[in-house]
C-alpha cells in the first residue's frame, strides 16, 4: 500500500510539473500593455472579432442586425452572452480570448481593480476619433488616472425613471381608490386595497436586481433617493440617510401587515411578472421595459385590465425626490490580453459613428423608419419589429451618446403600452421638486477598496432581512457599523474627495 | 394463502397508501402539463388543477418559434448520445479489467479511481484546463469531463464480479485473450449490467446544468438544462432596465408551464423503452451487483 | 519459495504477455481521468498564491496558507460548513430510509399489475433536471401555490416555503426525497427478490403475520443493502447539492442553505476572490475524502466488507 501511495504522490508531482511548463504560456502576458503592432499589409486576412454582451437567451447571428456588421465594420463579428459576474471573472481570469467585453457599471470597478482591462487610451487616439466624438460627456468615467479602460455607454433611458410603483389603474378604479401622494396615504392605499381585494396581494417587489430593496417610489416619501445622495453637502450612502430608518421601518410594518408580497425576497423579476399575469397582484415595483410581457400577459388573461404608473412619494416636507439615472450602464472593456485590440478598436470607432448607430439599431430611413418634423425617429411598422425588435442585444455597449438616445425612443414605439407606461412615469418624475442626478454620477469607478460590491451586497441582504422581520430594526446599527469598518469610510472618503475637487 | 382480517386491512391501506405516494409523484407533472395547456385567464383564476381549461398551445408554438428551444434540444441530444457512447465505451473496459482479482496493481487503480471520486480541483482549475484544451464554448466541455465517472464505473464492476467465474476460465482453457472474453462473453452476459449504466450516463447528460453555466457564453452551444435555467431562474446582474425586452409577450405562467413541459417530452418519450430494465428488477441486480 | 532473477523475470513476461490486454482495457479510462480529474491540479497552485489574471498564475506571488488561514478566521464559513452537513444529514435520513420502507411496501402490493405501475411511476422524478424540479416545487409551494391555496382554505396561515429558514431546508429535503426516494427503491426491492420464499412460508407456519415476517425476516436481509447505501452517500455527502441549491435558493435563506459549492461559486468567484474559491473548494475536497475512509471504516466494522 504504501508504494501505491509513492506511485500516486510521484504521479501527482508529474503532473506540477507539467503545470511549471503550462503555466508559462498559459499566462495572459504583459504585451497586452503596448498597442500591439500590426502588418502593414493591408490584404491580411481580418481576424473574426468575438463580441461578449449581457446575458440573453437568442441566438443573436439569427437576427438581422448581425447581417450588417461586415458591411460596417469590415470584420466579422462572433455575439456571444456572458451569464454572471462568476462566469466573466473566469473568463478574464483564465485569459480566454474575448475581443470586447459589454462590462456592466457595477461589474467594471471588480474588473479595474483585478487589472483585466486593457489600456486603451493610445489605441483610440489613433484609431477612435470617433468614439471620443460619441461620447464627449461621459468618457471619464471610463479612466482611471486619465487613462481609458472602458468606453462608456450612456444610459438609453435619458431622463426616464429607471423603476417606479406601477399597476392596475382599472381594479383602483374599480373601488373608487386613488394614487397615493404621501407614505400614511400609500399605508392605506394598500389596506384598501386589501379589503376590496381580499385574495390579492396589494403590493409586489422581487430581489433581483442590486437595488431591488430601494423601491424610489416610497423612498421618494422618506426624502431620498437612490444609493448615494448629498446630505449636508456631503455625498452619503443611503444607510445613513436620515429617512432610511423609516424607509425600512415602514417596509418592513407593510411586509408585516401582509401588504407586501410576503415570497419577494425569492423572486425573480419574471416570478413577480407571473404574480402580475396570473392577477395575484395589484401594484409592483417594476419599470416600462419589462411590460411587453406585464402587461400583454396580464391583458391576456383579464382582456379589461389597464396598468399605470403612480406618482411618487413626498415626504414630511412635501417634497417628492427621483433620481434622474443619466450616466454610463455598460463599458466596453478590452481585455488585457485580447488578440487583436487594433481591429477591435476600428470596428467600434465605425459603430460608434452616429449614422451607422442608425442603421443598425433602427434600419434605413422609409423603410424601417421616418423622420418627424423634430427629427425624431417614427418606426414604419411592422417592418420594423421584424428587424429590429432585438436590435438592443447589440447595443448593451457600444452606444452613441449623441444618437442613440433618439434611436431608443423609436424603439420605445415599437409597443404601444410601454410607449405610453414610459412616458406616464417621466411626467410623474418631471412632477419631482428634486430631480436630479447622483452627486457621484459622474465619479469614477470605486477602486480604493477591494470588494465595493460585496459590501454593497451585503447591506442589501441585510435590508432585506430586516424588511422580512428576520433582524431587528437595530439591526441597521450593525449594517452602519459593518460598513464602516469594511471599507465604507473609504469610498465615502473618496467621493467626498472627488466632490471637492470637482465642484 | 388465507389472509387474517388485520391482514387485509394492512393489504387495502398499503395498496391505497401506495397509490398516493405513486400521485405524489406524477400529480405536480400533470398540474404543471395542465397549465401548458391551458389559457392564461384559467391559471389566473386558479381553475387549472391537473386538466387543460381552455385548451390552448400558444405557450408551445411561442417556445418553438420564437426561442432557441430547438438549437438546445438539438445540443443535448449529441450531448447526450456522444457522451454516452463514449462514456460506456471506457466504463465497460475499465470496469472489466478492474473486475479481474488477478490483475496486479489493481487496488492501486482502484483507489485512484476513489481518490478521484472524491477529489475534486475546484471550478477555477477546471475552467483554466477547459481554455487551455480549448474547449470553451463547444459541446466537447460538456461531454468529455464527465466521460469518467468512478461512482458508475464502481457499479459496473460490481456487476462484472457476479459473472459467474467457470465460463471465464472455461474460455481461458481454450486460450482466449481478455479481448475475447470481455466482448465475446462478458458484455453479452451483463446486457442489464451494461444498459443500467447506460441509463445512468444519459440520464446523468440530460440532467447536468452546472457546467453550461459556467463553460460556455455562446447562446448557440447551450444545452437545453441550460435553457431552463435562464428561462426559470435569471437573475439579474445589474440595477436598470431596458434588457427586459426580449421576454415573451405571453403568459408567464403559461409560458414557464410550456417550457418544462418540452423539457421533459424527450425524456418521457424514451421512457417506457427504458422503464422495462428497472421494473423487471434486472436492473436492480445490476446496482447491487 | 525464493525465485531468482531470472525466474521472477520470466514470470513477469509470462504475466505480461497473458495480461497486457487487461492494462489496455485501463488505458481509455485512465486517459480522461488523467486530463479530466487529475490534469486540473496542475493548476492547484492557485489555492496558495494571490491570484492576479493581469499577471497570469505564474507572476501571481505565493502566499502559503493565507487563504486557509482566511478560511478558518471567515465567520461566514462555519454557517456554510454547518448548513452542508446538515441539509445533507437531513437528506441522508430522509431519503435512504423512506426508500427501504417504500420497497418493502412496494413488495406487499396485493396485484402484480398495481406493483409494477407504482414502480413505473415513482421513478419518474428521477429523470427530472433539478431546473424542472425546482419550477414545479415553485408552482407548487410558492406563496399563492396550490399548496397554500389549500393551506388557507383549511383555515391555516400560509406558509413562506421559499423566504423562511426553516421551511425552506424543509422544501430542499421535500424535492431531494421526491428526485430521489422512488429510485432509491430499485436496490432494496432487488434484496427481497432474493430472499427465499421458504422463510416466509416457514414463517406461515409458524403462525406468523404479515408485520411479524417483515419485521423478522425483510428488514433483516435489508439493512447490509442499507448501511452500504448510507455509508456510499457519506462519502460524498460534502460535494452533493450544488446543482440542486443553486437553482433553489435565494438571498433570503443563504443562512440556512448557502453550503460550501454555492459559497465558492458566489462569494470566490462572483467577487473575484479566485485563489480563495480554490482554497474552500479544496478544503471541501478533504474533508470529503476524509469522510469516505472514514464511512469506509465503518462499513468495514459493520457489515465486514470495504464499500468499493
Amino acid at each position: 500500500m504504501k508504494r501505491r501511495l509513492v506511485v500516486l504522490a510521484m504521479l501527482l508531482s508529474c503532473v506540477a510539473t507539467l503545470f511549471a511548463n503550462g503555466s508559462q504560456e498559459s499566462a495572459p502576458s504583459a504585451k497586452g500593455q503596448a498597442v500591439k503592432s500590426q502588418p502593414a499589409n493591408v490584404d491580411a486576412p481580418k481576424p473574426t472579432l468575438i463580441f461578449t454582451t449581457s446575458k440573453t437567451t437568442t441566438d443573436m447571428s439569427k437576427e438581422q442586425p448581425a447581417s450588417l456588421y461586415k458591411e460596417v465594420t469590415g470584420y466579422d463579428i462572433k455575439w456571444e452572452s456572458m451569464d454572471s459576474t462568476e462566469q466573466l471573472m473566469l473568463v478574464l481570469a483564465s485569459g480566454e480570448k474575448k475581443d470586447e467585453i459589454a462590462v456592466s457599471h457595477q461589474q467594471f470597478p471588480l474588473v479595474l481593480s483585478e487589472g483585466a482591462a486593457m489600456d486603451l487610451t493610445d489605441l483610440i487616439d489613433q484609431y477612435g476619433p470617433d468614439i471620443k466624438k460619441a461620447v464627449p460627456t461621459l468618457m471619464p468615467l471610463g479612466m482611471v488616472d486619465g487613462r481609458i479602460y472602458g468606453i462608456p455607454s450612456p444610459r438609453a433611458a435619458m431622463n426616464f425613471p429607471k423603476w417606479f410603483v406601477l399597476g392596475r389603474q382599472d381594479l383602483l378604479d374599480k373601488a373608487g381608490l386613488k394614487p397615493a401622494s404621501t407614505p400614511a396615504e400609500f399605508h392605506q392605499l394598500l389596506k384598501d386595497i386589501k379589503k376590496a381585494y381580499p385574495s390579492m396581494i396589494p403590493f409586489g417587489m422581487d430581489n433581483e436586481h442590486p437595488n431591488s430593496h430601494l423601491v424610489s417610489t416610497i423612498t421618494s416619501g422618506f426624502g431620498f433617493r437612490g444609493e448615494w445622495m448629498d446630505v449636508n453637502g456631503k455625498p452619503t450612502f443611503y444607510l445613513k440617510n436620515p429617512g432610511f430608518k423609516d424607509y425600512i421601518s415602514f417596509m418592513a410594518s407593510l411586509y408585516k401587515e401582509g401588504l407586501l408580497d410576503p415570497d419577494f425576497p425569492a423572486l425573480t423579476r419574471r416570478d413577480k411578472f407571473t404574480k402580475m399575469s396570473s392577477l395575484q397582484m395589484v401594484l409592483m415595483d417594476d419599470s416600462w421595459d419589462g411590460c411587453r410581457t406585464y402587461v400583454a400577459s396580464t391583458t391576456d388573461a383579464e382582456p379589461s385590465s389597464l396598468v399605470e404608473p403612480m406618482p411618487f412619494l413626498k415626504d414630511a416636507n412635501g417634497v417628492a425626490h427621483h433620481e434622474l439615472a443619466n450616466g454610463a450602464e455598460w463599458f466596453a472593456v478590452i481585455p488585457a490580453n485580447a488578440d487583436h485590440p487594433v481591429d477591435t478598436i476600428k470596428a467600434i470607432n465605425e459603430i460608434m459613428k452616429p449614422e451607422n448607430q442608425v442603421y443598425l439599431a433602427a434600419g434605413v430611413e422609409g423603410v424601417h423608419f421616418n423622420y418627424d418634423k423634430e427629427g425624431n425617429i417614427i418606426p414604419i411598422q411592422p417592418k420594423f419589429n421584424e428587424d429590429k425588435a432585438m436590435a438592443h442585444l447589440f447595443f448593451t455597449s457600444m452606444r452613441s451618446e449623441v444618437i442613440y438616445n433618439k434611436i431608443w425612443q423609436a424603439r420605445l414605439m415599437k409597443n404601444a403600452d410601454m410607449y405610453r407606461i414610459a412616458v406616464h412615469s417621466k411626467k410623474f418624475a418631471e412632477q419631482c421638486a428634486d430631480n436630479a442626478i447622483s452627486p457621484v454620477l459622474f465619479a469614477p469607478a470605486v477602486t480604493v477598496i477591494d470588494n465595493y460590491n460585496a459590501l454593497l451586497a451585503y447591506v442589501k441582504d441585510g435590508c432585506v432581512q430586516v424588511i422580512t422581520g428576520k433582524k431587528p430594526l437595530s439591526y441597521v446599527d450593525e449594517m452602519i457599523a459593518y460598513w464602516d469598518a469594511n471599507g465604507g469610510k473609504a469610498v465615502e472618503k473618496f467621493y467626498a474627495d472627488w466632490e471637492a475637487k470637482n465642484k | 394463502m388465507k389472509l387474517t382480517r388485520g391482514e387485509k386491512v394492512f393489504v387495502v391501506c398499503n395498496d391505497l397508501f401506495m397509490l398516493i405516494v405513486a400521485a405524489i409523484c406524477v400529480l405536480p407533472v400533470l398540474h404543471i402539463f395542465a397549465r401548458a395547456f391551458s389559457s392564461a385567464q384559467a391559471i389566473g383564476q386558479g381553475r387549472v388543477i391537473f386538466w387543460p381549461v381552455d385548451f390552448h398551445i400558444a405557450g408551445i408554438t411561442y417556445i418553438l418559434e420564437e426561442t432557441s428551444f430547438l438549437v438546445s434540444l438539438r445540443n443535448s441530444l449529441i450531448i447526450t448520445a456522444i457522451g454516452t457512447v463514449l462514456a460506456v465505451f471506457c466504463a465497460i473496459l475499465t470496469a472489466f479489467a478492474l473486475a479481474q482479482k488477478e490483475m496486479k496493481g489493481r487496488t492501486f487503480f482502484l483507489y485512484l479511481y476513489v481518490f478521484c471520486m472524491i477529489f475534486h480541483a475546484g471550478i477555477v482549475p477546471n475552467y483554466f484546463l477547459m481554455k487551455r484544451l480549448g474547449f470553451l464554448n463547444t459541446l466537447w466541455c460538456l461531454i468529455l469531463p464527465a466521460v469518467v465517472n468512478p461512482y458508475y464505473i464502481l457499479v459496473l464492476k460490481r456487476g462484472f464480479e457476479t459473472f459467474p467465474s467457470s465460463l471465464k476460465e472455461a474460455a481461458q482453457i481454450d486460450g482466449a485473450s481478455w479481448f475475447t472474453i470481455l466482448w465475446q462473453i462478458a458484455v453479452p452476459v451483463s446486457k442489464a449490467q451494461i444498459a443500467t449504466i447506460v441509463v445512468f450516463y444519459s440520464v446523468h447528460y440530460w440532467n447536468k446544468y452546472t457546467d453550461a453555466l459556467i463553460y460556455v457564453t455562446d447562446n448557440v452551444k447551450s444545452p437545453i438544462t441550460m435553457f431552463l435555467y435562464n428561462m426559470v431562474k435569471n437573475t439579474n446582474i445589474v440595477d436598470f432596465t431596458g434588457i427586459y425586452d426580449e421576454l415573451p409577450y405571453i403568459s408567464q405562467d403559461v409560458f414557464n408551464a410550456a417550457t418544462v413541459l418540452l423539457a421533459v417530452l424527450p425524456i418521457l418519450a424514451v421512457y417506457p423503452l427504458m422503464q422495462r430494465y428497472f421494473v423487471r428488477g434486472t436492473m436492480a441486480g445490476a446496482i447491487k451487483g | 519459495m525464493v525465485l531468482t532473477t531470472e525466474q521472477k523475470r520470466f514470470r513477469r513476461s509470462q504475466y505480461w504477455k497473458g495480461n497486457w490486454q487487461l492494462y489496455a482495457c485501463l488505458v481509455p479510462g485512465l486517459l480522461f481521468l488523467f486530463v479530466f480529474k487529475l490534469l486540473p491540479f496542475a493548476n492547484i497552485s492557485i489555492a496558495f498564491k494571490q491570484f492576479k489574471p493581469m499577471k497570469g498564475l505564474a507572476g501571481s506571488p505565493w502566499v502559503g496558507l493565507k487563504h486557509f488561514q482566511k478560511l478558518f478566521s471567515d465567520p461566514a464559513i462555519w454557517q456554510v460548513i454547518k448548513n452542508t452537513l446538515v441539509i445533507n444529514l437531513l437528506q441522508l435520513v430522509f431519503v435512504s430510509p423512506v426508500a427501504m420502507f417504500f420497497a418493502i411496501l412496494i413488495n406487499e402490493i396485493s396485484h402484480r399489475w398495481f406493483q409494477r405501475t407504482v414502480q413505473t411511476i415513482i421513478y419518474i422524478p428521477h429523470f427530472f433536471t433539478w431546473v424542472v424540479i425546482y419550477s414545479v416545487f415553485f408552482i407548487l409551494f410558492g406563496s399563492n401555490g396550490l399548496i397554500n391555496q389549500i393551506i388557507t382554505r383549511l383555515g391555516g396561515k400560509g406558509i413562506l416555503f421559499f423566504v423562511d429558514s426553516n421551511w425552506f431546508r424543509f422544501v430542499l429535503v421535500a424535492s431531494a426525497m421526491w428526485n430521489k426516494v422512488g429510485w432509491g427503491t430499485i436496490v432494496y426491492l432487488a434484496e427481497l427478490t432474493k430472499i427465499d420464499q421458504d422463510l416466509y412460508d416457514a414463517a406461515v407456519v409458524d403462525g406468523a403475520g404479515k408485520l411479524k415476517q417483515i419485521w423478522h425476516i425483510s428488514l433483516p436481509s435489508l439493512l447490509p443493502t442499507f448501511v452500504l447505501m448510507v455509508t456510499i452517500r457519506l462519502g460524498t455527502i460534502m460535494t452533493d447539492g450544488f446543482g440542486q441549491i443553486l437553482v433553489f435558493y435565494n438571498p433570503s435563506v443563504y443562512d440556512a442553505a448557502d453550503v460550501i459549492s454555492t459559497y465558492v461559486y458566489r462569494v470566490g468567484l462572483g467577487q473575484a476572490n479566485f485563489s480563495y474559491a480554490t482554497a474552500v473548494g479544496l478544503f471541501e475536497s478533504v474533508v470529503g475524502l476524509l469522510m469516505v475512509l472514514g464511512s469506509n471504516f465503518l462499513s468495514k466494522q459493520l457489515t465486514g466488507k470495504s464499500v468499493w
